[in-house]
């Protein structure tokens, strides 16, 4: 009996191990987000930054357009331009809003109609409900940061016939991971910290802000750089720095920034475990 | 003129059918209101406690349209059957607040709600948190609000649901107090047996539409040309049922497990002359018993009548 | 019942239930960061002489652009939209709708409940930083008029931007991304546009209530062309008066499934 049950067992291992349990919440959540209401518009609303950046990148391959690349400093060079789209307020505004839209509701709602324990009557961990979770938001942030990046690569490419260098291939790729992770695990966290939706959103665009007047009004008080560990945007804005190798607004290594972001995002996926697995229990 | 008068009271969500021209008249008394859910029991009772706007038809509550007379809301008493509350509150404090919505004083709010919560057994609980309740006391704190400011039509939507036995005889308890009292009483059930054990008064509503109303002896004779049902266990079925299907008022028998099931269409003779044979050919029998008496099963067959 | 009394009795209820909220108490302990932080400034203020620190360059600098252009924004979408969104949500609104009560009481006296609310969170976050900033510092009339000037505006934007949400939350489920859109993306944008177009937002007329420094002309209220400070106050009394009135009509007329 006791063989028979540990073969019973060790076959249901084997069979989570060949089983991506997280991909049907992955799925679920994709279609959801899709039926909302003003979804499409959102998106299309979330292309501008790409729009707006294939311009530019048109005039610096016009020679009779090139005077306009002394007035646009971010036309300089790669690095300057990638920098520059990949940290444009707009862009940053809209990663936000969409990881509201995407995600402000996948845990608070699951909290609020006591959800969690069914996932869980199922052969899934916890780790596998928060990947299902966590990679619908980051589906949807990479649509709209890293495939757009790497769609300007490819006009680059069609307008000029000049391949970007390796390092901004790299920087292209590894800059919008980080930050929609980041953006991922911050929004799953606060999700999971209340049951009312609307708080929740408005929670996540309240801290965001919040850290960013914080530091503004410390740095005005202490006049050390490092007080820009406290804003959110600083620490985007700062890594994004260093991974394109511009220069810094800040006196700080950006890699403190990205190591930072990092940081946050393991303890927001910690905490995150946590709570869900006090709320399985 | 009934104390409520729905006249071909019609409601759509959208497409989706809510009630279709019910008409209905209500005095005082209890009415039992049951249906299966979905049926449109509760849009019924909203539409008549005022909370919904019908799409056609219109409602009288003492010969005046509540839609257009908002003091109509002070004789009405309405229990919901969602789980809602304002849980930043006692259950004093939700009682008391609500109280207050009708007009009456502080000191008439504290005395009205301390009679309510004390009808409904919360006394010793009443200054806890309502999110410290649990699912039955909540339910009973709900029934409390809708009677607190003793309301002549009083309409609780699934009253008894999630309360423990105690506490459901006691509330059945208090509703026929109600009637006693001269109260116009309309409960809204799914279960049955609560119904039955409230009222023998009923409308039978489903898919929006009222198939049947009355006394429930009424309604029984509204399905005499349903065979009736009667469930024998004898010391030999098959002697016994061999008899029985040369009688003309059987038309069915059939064995399940032990039992015999006899269905007739003449109730009162099947008992008289089996009455008399078992008598007379000293036949034992362990049970006689016929399920059609409850009022599930005039429900069951009302309502797959309509089916 | 009344029109007044239902008022006063729904505005009562709520205030209690508001104040009550854990999100209300979170907010608000989080509208107080920076008073704290002032406070952090004003003590190195004292105790270093010598510092460039200076609270009351910081109170009408940073502290008051925090509260007009970020807090009030945040409290008036979240609370707007509230006065009818956990009402329908929470299933609530059915014990309400079975009152003698017009609904024209139930969603002004709901929305006069949650204003008090911004209104007390705003004003004391303003009142206190102020006392701060200049605790130990002459206070002249120019400092006083500046001071009620942002409390005029701080008073306008709250009334603007509640009832705009509510009138929203009237006819939308869920408007609280639509708020955040309205206040930091189409309010900020537009602010880049030249000519007039910037008198499409209400945080325009708001900062041209507001009396304006070198610094905070740069830090948030770039590009400002200001109407009138009569013209600013006539505007944004309408559109809280037009948004009201709309929301109490939607209210009265629409049938809310609970």
């Amino acid at each position: 009996m006791g063989i028979r049950r540990y073969k019973i067992f060790d076959k249901d291992i084997n069979d989570r191990k060949n089983k991506l349990l997280w991909v049907p919440i992955l799925i679920r959540g994709i279609k959801d987000v899709f039926k909302k209401r003003f979804g499409k518009l959102l998106f299309s609303f979330s292309l501008l930054p790409l729009i707006s950046f294939i311009v530019p990148l048109y005039i610096t391959v016009r020679p009779e357009l090139k005077y306009m690349l002394r007035r646009i400093k971010f036309l300089a060079n790669d690095s300057s331009f990638f920098y520059a789209f990949f940290t444009n307020n707009l862009l940053i505004f809209i990663l936000l809003i969409l990881s509201i839209f995407t995600g402000a509701e996948l845990i608070s709602r699951d909290f609020k109609s006591n959800a969690i324990p069914l996932y869980f009557a199922r052969p899934i961990t916890k780790i596998d409900y928060i990947k299902g979770k966590l990679s619908i938001i980051l589906l949807y942030l990479l649509s709209f940061s890293l495939i757009p990046g790497l769609l300007l690569i490819i006009f680059k490419l069609l307008f000029s016939g000049q391949l970007v260098s390796f390092h901004i291939f790299i920087a292209s790729i590894l800059y919008p991971i980080i930050v929609a992770l980041f953006f991922s695990s911050y929004t799953l966290l606060i999700s999971s910290l209340s049951n009312n939706e609307k708080f929740v959103k408005i929670a996540i665009f309240f801290i965001y802000l919040l850290s960013d007047i914080v530091f503004r009004i410390i740095h005005n008080i202490i006049k050390n750089s490092y007080i820009g560990l406290i804003s959110i945007r600083v620490n985007i804005k700062n890594f994004a720095s260093a991974v394109f190798g511009t220069q810094s607004n800040f006196n700080f290594s950006g890699w403190y920034s990205g190591a930072f972001l990092v940081l946050l995002t393991g303890i927001f996926i910690y905490i995150l475990y946590k709570r869900i697995d006090r709320v399985s229990n | 003129m009934g104390v409520i008068k729905a006249v071909n009271l019609s409601k759509w969500y959208g497409n989706v059918l809510g009630i279709s021209e019910v008409s209905v008249d209500i005095n005082k008394g209890v009415v039992g209101l049951l249906g299966p859910n979905g049926a449109g029991k509760s849009t019924f009772l909203k539409i008549l406690a005022g909370m919904l706007k019908p799409n056609l038809g219109k409602i009288m509550i003492k010969g005046k349209n509540i839609l257009k007379d908002r003091e109509l809301y002070k004789i009405i008493g309405y229990c919901p059957e969602t789980d809602s509350f304002y849980m930043e509150m006692t259950g004093f404090e939700f009682i008391f607040s609500l109280l207050k919505l009708y007009g009456f004083s502080k000191n008439e709010s504290k005395i009205l709600a301390e009679a309510a919560i004390e009808k409904v057994g919360l006394i010793a609980r009443m200054n806890d948190s309502v999110t410290t309740y649990s699912l039955g006391m909540r339910q009973r704190l709900k029934f409390a609000q809708s009677i607190a400011h003793e309301p002549e039509i009083m309409i609780f939507d699934e009253p008894l649901r999630g309360i423990d036995p105690l506490w459901k005889s006691k509330l059945i308890d208090l509703i026929k107090e109600f009637k006693e009292n001269g109260k116009t009483i309309i409960v809204s059930s799914h279960i049955l047996p609560e119904i039955e054990s409230i009222t023998e008064n009923i409308i039978l509503i489903h898919q929006g539409k009222i198939f049947a109303e009355g006394n429930i002896h009424y309604i029984r004779d509204l399905i005499d040309t349903h065979p009736h049902m009667i469930s024998i266990i004898s010391k030999d079925n098959r002697e016994l049922a061999s008899v029985l299907i040369k009688e003309n008022f059987v038309s069915d028998i059939s064995f399940k497990e032990k039992k015999i099931i006899v269905k007739t269409d003449n109730r009162e003779l099947f008992y008289n002359h089996f009455m008399r044979y078992i008598a007379e050919n000293n036949i034992e029998i362990f049970e006689l018993t016929s399920p059609d008496d409850n009022l599930q099963a005039v429900f069951d067959y009302l309502v797959g009548a309509k089916r | 019942m009344s029109f007044i009394k239902g008022l006063k009795e729904i505005y009562l209820l709520f205030i209690k239930i508001g104040i009550r909220k854990k999100r209300t108490i979170l907010l608000t302990l989080l509208s107080f960061t920076p008073v704290l932080l002032l406070l952090i400034a004003k003590i190195i203020e004292i105790t270093k002489p010598h510092s460039s620190i200076s609270a009351s360059h910081l109170y009408s600098n940073i502290i008051v652009a925090f509260y007009i252009q970020f807090i009030i924004g945040i409290l008036s979408i979240f609370y707007g939209s509230s006065v009818i969104d956990e009402e329908v949500e929470g299933k609530t609104l059915i014990y309400l709708f079975s009152k003698p009560i017009s609904k024209s009481s139930i969603i002004l006296g709901k929305f006069l409940s949650y204003i008090s609310i911004i209104v007390i969170t705003i004003m004391s976050g303003l009142i206190i930083s102020f006392i701060i900033a200049y605790i130990n510092a002459y206070i002249s009339h120019k400092i006083i008029i500046m001071f009620f000037k942002y409390m005029i505006a701080s008073f306008f934007a709250i009334m603007a931007y509640t009832s705009l949400f509510t009138m929203l939350a009237t006819f939308f489920k869920r408007t609280a991304i639509v708020g955040l859109l309205f206040i930091f993306g189409w309010e900020s944008i537009i602010n880049y546009m030249p000519g007039k177009t910037q008198k499409l937002t209400i945080i325009h007329y708001v900062k041209s209530l507001i009396p304006q420094t070198a610094v905070n002309r740069n830090f948030l209220l770039f590009h400002l062309e200001p109407s009138s400070a009569l013209t600013a106050i006539i505007v944004l009394s309408l559109i809280s008066i037009i948004s009201l009135i709309i929301g109490i009509w939607v209210f009265k007329y629409k049938e809310y499934i609970i």
